[in-house]
């Protein structure tokens, strides 16, 4: 894998921040982000459904494997030099629901959270 | 036999018995880093490792029987010791370099190996047609 490419919801400021923070860290996989259903998303993936990759975060990796949601976040922090082991813990069966559960919270607030 | 003979013959048996000691600590404690990056898998290990020794003793050898000639008569036994230092130095120098060399190529293969044992952690969650 050497690339993970980020559909995040560019409408919404907490996400543009997530955005931000993410690209300013140490990567181990080279992440590029694009605002999801936009021309150059639908460009690279016409066969991905966007109206889905609106609601939550995507990661498509270049071999085409796509994550969506909790696992899109966990192969986000598994891209990132200094949260590689946050991603091996939140991974863990124990652990996975929690994390759905917290993004979920998090994708349907997210509007109301980042004013 | 004439001084500088001697002082030939004690050259290469110095850096022939120098050489083959490097290489059998290399043999014997680079194994055990080769099977954790070959995944224990022994014949693979002691196949690479034997590999590694082989380079090992041709580079040594090759720099030790280039660096033969003394380029003048050894007259005496000092001299003889002083020339025979200076060989068997340099020897020693190589030899520690190709050494390093050797180690840092193990540790780059243990940290590649480690690197390719980070598979992804989470199945994704659906793949995409190959265009």
């Amino acid at each position: 894998m050497q690339r993970l490419t980020v559909l995040y919801d560019s409408d919404c400021r907490l996400c543009r921040a997530a955005r931000h923070w993410l690209d300013g860290q140490r990567m181990l996989v080279r992440m590029r982000f694009l605002p999801a259903a936009s021309p150059e998303a639908k460009q690279a993936y016409p066969n991905l459904d966007h109206d889905r990759a609106r609601q939550e975060l995507h990661v498509v990796s270049d071999r085409g494997a796509v994550f969506r949601g909790a696992h899109a976040w966990v192969m986000c922090l598994w891209a990132l030099e200094r949260y590689r082991p946050w991603a091996r813990l939140a991974a863990r069966p124990a652990n996975l629901p929690k994390a759905e559960r917290l993004v979920h919270w998090l994708a349907t607030h997210r509007h109301r959270l980042g004013r | 036999m004439s001084a500088t003979l001697i002082t030939y013959l004690l050259y290469l048996a110095i850096s022939i018995a120098l050489t083959i000691w490097v290489a059998r600590t290399l043999h014997k404690n680079g194994r055990v880093f080769l099977l954790d990056v070959f995944g224990q898998n022994e014949s693979l290990a002691d196949s690479v490792n034997h590999l590694l020794v082989v380079g090992f003793y041709l580079i040594n050898l090759g720099y030790i029987a280039l660096h033969l000639e003394i380029g003048h008569v050894v007259v005496d036994a000092v001299e003889g010791l002083e020339a025979l230092s200076g060989k068997v130095g340099t020897v020693l120098i190589v030899l520690g370099l190709v050494h390093f060399v050797n180690l840092l190529v193990f540790a780059r293969m243990r940290r590649r190996g480690r690197e390719k044992a980070e598979g992804i952690p989470v199945r994704p969650d659906e793949w995409l047609p190959e265009r």
